[in-house]
């Protein structure tokens, strides 16, 4: 028995010297990259944000989230910073519009160059435009084919007499405030046409490569985006358009889970954070190493009510009804913990025309004899499509529970039906949905974005998906989408307002924010309600 | 002989995979969600769904774009993503190294731990270092994937600080230029050390997190299979002839033990590559369970057949491997 035990012994403890061994290899590896709370380099910002959803880095074709476009790219005229209701100069330094509103010619600054040193001419603008509307299955296509320039007609529609001169002739009239700013968009901006040609194959207007390299004249390029894990953007030292910015390298690293980000946030190894729960946020903003950011962002929260699938939102008298039903106070406060506005005008906050009124608030009394009146004093009972994961930073499921008892209490039987939005948008689309909490953010931030799909019903948007058609309204809006900024466009827009309202199957619930968690290294934050975080102007100590 | 197995193996492969290619088809086709709704976003005006459907040929009878999509694929083309537009054999390359080297860093976890502590519990059994395996195991095959990855992240990362965070490398590590997609080949194939150690590191976690349940399993099955070996005759016999403890237990009793931990590897890698979605999701790992679960959202149906079609493909070539691991662990069994 003895040499058995002694060579066991030994076999055992040659096994339990490996595994030992191997946690002492990785323990070593691992010395002292754990990380303390260090802040790193002043010039490098890292974002710790979800960026699963960015599908092209082609500015030509970006719909969802445009702000590394932004960055990389100049447009002829641009927004004011954080306001979006001014249009400033940028690559054109003047410009002019004809009598009738139907032709624009933009005067160009002399020596403006891309990063790669190319000077940026007439020519460029005229071939970025022509690719967005050029480029197959392009989503964004329509914020310039909505204007009347089509692949068919845009070598005539859209011109550069000259190096230094565009001309863009309108076969339709647009409203000015609402052509500049999407003139102002990235998806109008300016690609060095000489790159993108180098690179075209197979009649792909360059899209291939365009789509994770960067041909602009922003502040920054694109080093690198390695999809599913970072984007990281550098500095462009030939950026001329203004002061440079003061962050030379800025790293977007993708971390979906919001307990990560916190995580990564306290240990110093991300500046910035965009997706912490509330909760997070309220341990963060009682820590005086951090701060909360945040600005209110060009989108509205809403229910929409089928005015044909569903008998009883036929009558009009029943959207008075949930409109006095719900607690909007509420939800803002408790729910949302104040990250949100109140607002039930169909203009949010930070647009033209914007209306301040909130006729509304729970007033359970009325909202029954309004139901009592409409004939459904018993209530009804309505499927309310509810998308999958969160709304404004909450659990959709959390706000779809509160409308449902909301509604409840007026004897509404709500059944939310929670769906991915690839299912919910096939329903909403096809006017098949009964009740539908959504958002709509801008496309562009002009009130035309929200009074045309909200109010006209041959826009085949909103309007059209809750089977909803008004004529009278529809003219108004169609009215205020051509009319230049001013007082005659803020009444009108003051007038759809109120007729939404008081007259349409759209309940606002709320105006969400935009907000931003960062350690108090980072200073001179501003934030634009489109493209987030300004990159040019912030700088860490 | 073999090369006949091998080549019959093949062909069985071919059809599994054509028959996963049809299900897959039906089944993402069945949902009533339209993948162009998520492609083009919530707001795009309806003429442009109807138009992006048309360049995607969603508008053509079902059958034929089956058909269409069986000829692409023929010719080694998986298809043309309808969330990102880009070729989905291009996202799946972009992918699946990150989750290749995890599930391979997962293996090697899981095997080298699972083997040695199998083999001593099964020559230790009932003793407490037995009862305390078979606990570990217990807890490695029911404690869910995310709340070991939450646990582990709260006390390595956020509490000791002795590990790092999420991610493949840290944000301030300048990333090597890609050559294989893998972090831990392309630090070294760039020469930079800093940044191999530094993905090592970020590589420790979610591979043990992810090896953990199959670790379990090895430990469960190596434990079992080891236990009859020794009882049986031939090591009896070679310990009656002297020969060394050490010997008998891993020459003449493991080798014969194997074959069912072998199989149980082969099995546990094609769960391995599909558990990665959670891990993948919670250490912010660019692999392809995060491109998985993104195309079901998106209700991707190229990138959802593509990924099946390459996880039943791994999981098929893999399991070919094990069954020609047999014939050399066992000269007995012969095809």
């Amino acid at each position: 028995m003895a040499p058995e035990c002694v060579s066991a012994r030994r076999y055992r403890g040659r096994a339990f010297c490996a595994i030992f061994g191997l946690i002492g290899l990785l323990a070593t590896a691992c010395g002292g990259t754990g990380g303390g709370a260090t802040p790193g380099p002043s010039t490098t910002l890292v974002d710790a944000t979800n960026i699963s959803a960015i599908v092209t880095l082609d500015p030509n074709q970006s719909y969802e989230d445009l702000s590394y476009d932004h960055d990389m790219y100049s447009t002829l005229v641009t927004f004011n910073k954080a306001d979006t209701t001014k249009v400033v100069p940028s690559v054109a330094k003047t410009w002019n519009m004809s009598s009738d509103g139907m032709s624009w010619t933009f005067h160009l600054s002399k020596g403006v160059t891309f990063a790669n040193g190319d000077p940026l001419t007439a020519s460029d603008f005229v071939y970025s435009i022509e690719r967005v509307v050029n480029l197959p299955k392009n989503p964004a296509a329509w914020l310039v084919t909505q204007m009347g320039i089509t692949s068919s007609n845009v070598t005539q529609q859209v011109t550069a007499p000259d190096s230094s001169t565009v001309q863009i002739k309108l076969t339709q009239p647009v409203a000015p405030g609402a052509f500049l700013d999407i003139i102002a968009f990235p998806t109008t901006a300016i690609v060095d046409s000489k790159v993108v040609k180098q690179h075209e194959s197979n009649g792909d207007w360059g899209h291939g490569w365009l789509d994770d390299h960067s041909a602009g004249s922003g502040p920054f390029v694109l080093d690198r985006w390695d999809r599913g894990s970072q984007i990281v953007l550098k500095a462009n030292p030939r950026y001329d358009l203004g002061p440079r910015p003061s962050i030379t390298r800025a790293v977007f690293s993708n971390v979906t889970e919001s307990s990560a980000q916190y995580d990564l946030l306290q240990k110093g190894q991300a500046d910035v954070a965009t997706g912490l729960t509330y909760q997070q946020m309220a341990q963060l903003a009682g820590n005086s190493k951090y701060k909360v950011v945040s600005q209110p962002n060009l989108s509205l929260e809403y229910i929409g009510l089928d005015v044909k699938n569903v008998p009883a939102f036929a009558n009009p008298l029943v959207w008075q009804a949930v409109k006095y039903a719900i607690d909007y106070k509420g939800i803002v406060q408790q729910l949302l913990s104040g990250n949100a506005i109140l607002n039930q005008g169909i203009v949010p906050k930070g647009m033209q025309g914007y209306d301040s009124d909130l006729p509304f608030t729970q007033d359970v009394a009325k909202a029954k004899s309004l139901l009592q009146q409409a004939g459904y004093g018993s209530g009804f009972s309505v499927d309310m499509l509810v998308p999958t994961g969160d709304i404004s930073g909450i659990p959709a499921s959390d706000m779809a529970s509160k409308i449902k008892s909301d509604l409840a209490k007026i004897g509404i039987t709500v059944n939310p039906r929670q769906l991915a939005a690839s299912q919910l948008y096939t329903t909403y689309r096809a006017q098949q949905a009964q009740m539908v909490l959504a958002n709509w953010s801008a496309d562009y931030p002009d009130p035309d974005d929200f009074a045309k799909p909200f109010g006209d019903y041959g826009q085949k948007s909103l309007a059209w998906r809750l089977n909803w058609n008004d004529p009278s309204l529809a003219q108004m809006v169609n009215k205020a989408g051509t009319l230049p900024n001013g007082p005659e466009r803020n009444n009108l827009y003051k007038q759809i307002n109120e007729y939404e309202m008081m007259r349409g199957p759209f309940v606002i619930l709320y105006q969400p924010l935009l907000t931003y968690a960062m350690t108090n290294h980072m200073q001179d934050v501003s934030i634009n309600p489109i493209f987030g975080l300004d990159l040019l102007s912030v700088s860490k100590q | 002989m073999f090369l006949q197995f091998v080549a019959r193996r093949l062909m069985l492969m071919l059809l599994v995979l054509f028959g996963i290619t049809l299900i897959t088809f039906v089944v993402s086709h069945v949902v009533p969600a339209d993948p162009v709704a998520a492609y083009v976003g919530s707001q795009a005006p309806q003429g442009v769904v109807e138009k992006v459907r048309h360049e995607y040929g969603l508008d053509q009878p079902l059958p034929e774009q089956y058909l269409v999509y069986l000829g692409g694929l023929l010719r080694g083309d998986l298809g043309t993503s309808i969330h990102d537009d880009r070729p989905v054999a291009t996202d799946i390359a972009t992918y699946f190294p990150a989750t290749f080297e995890l599930a391979m860093a997962a293996m090697v976890i899981a095997i080298v731990l699972g083997l040695p502590i199998g083999v001593i519990v099964a020559t230790r059994k009932d003793k407490l270092v037995d009862h305390m395996a078979r606990a570990l195991s217990l807890t490695g095959v029911s404690l869910p994937v995310f709340f070991l990855a939450l646990l582990l992240l709260a006390v390595f990362y956020v509490k000791l600080g002795v590990l790092p965070g999420p991610g493949e490398l840290s944000p301030y590590t300048q990333p090597p230029p890609r050559v294989t997609g893998m972090m831990l080949v392309d630090t070294l194939l760039a020469g930079d050390l800093p940044a191999f150690q530094d993905a090592f590191s970020h590589l420790v976690l979610p591979a043990f997190v992810l090896g953990f349940a199959t670790t379990g399993i090895i430990v469960r099955m190596t434990r079992s299979s080891m236990i009859e070996a020794l009882r049986q005759d031939f090591v009896r016999t070679a310990r009656a002839k002297g020969v060394g403890r050490y010997r008998v237990v891993v020459v003449h009793a493991l080798r014969n033990a194997m074959i069912p931990t072998v199989t149980v590897i082969g099995l546990a890698f094609g769960s391995l590559l599909s558990g990665a979605v959670l891990t993948e999701t919670i250490f912010s790992w660019p692999g392809l369970g995060r491109y998985a679960t993104e195309s079901v959202v998106t209700l991707d149906i190229p990138a959802i057949m593509g990924v099946t079609i390459v996880a039943a493909f791994t999981y098929s070539v893999v399991n070919l491997v094990v069954d020609v691991a047999y014939a050399l662990l066992d000269p007995r069994i012969t095809y």
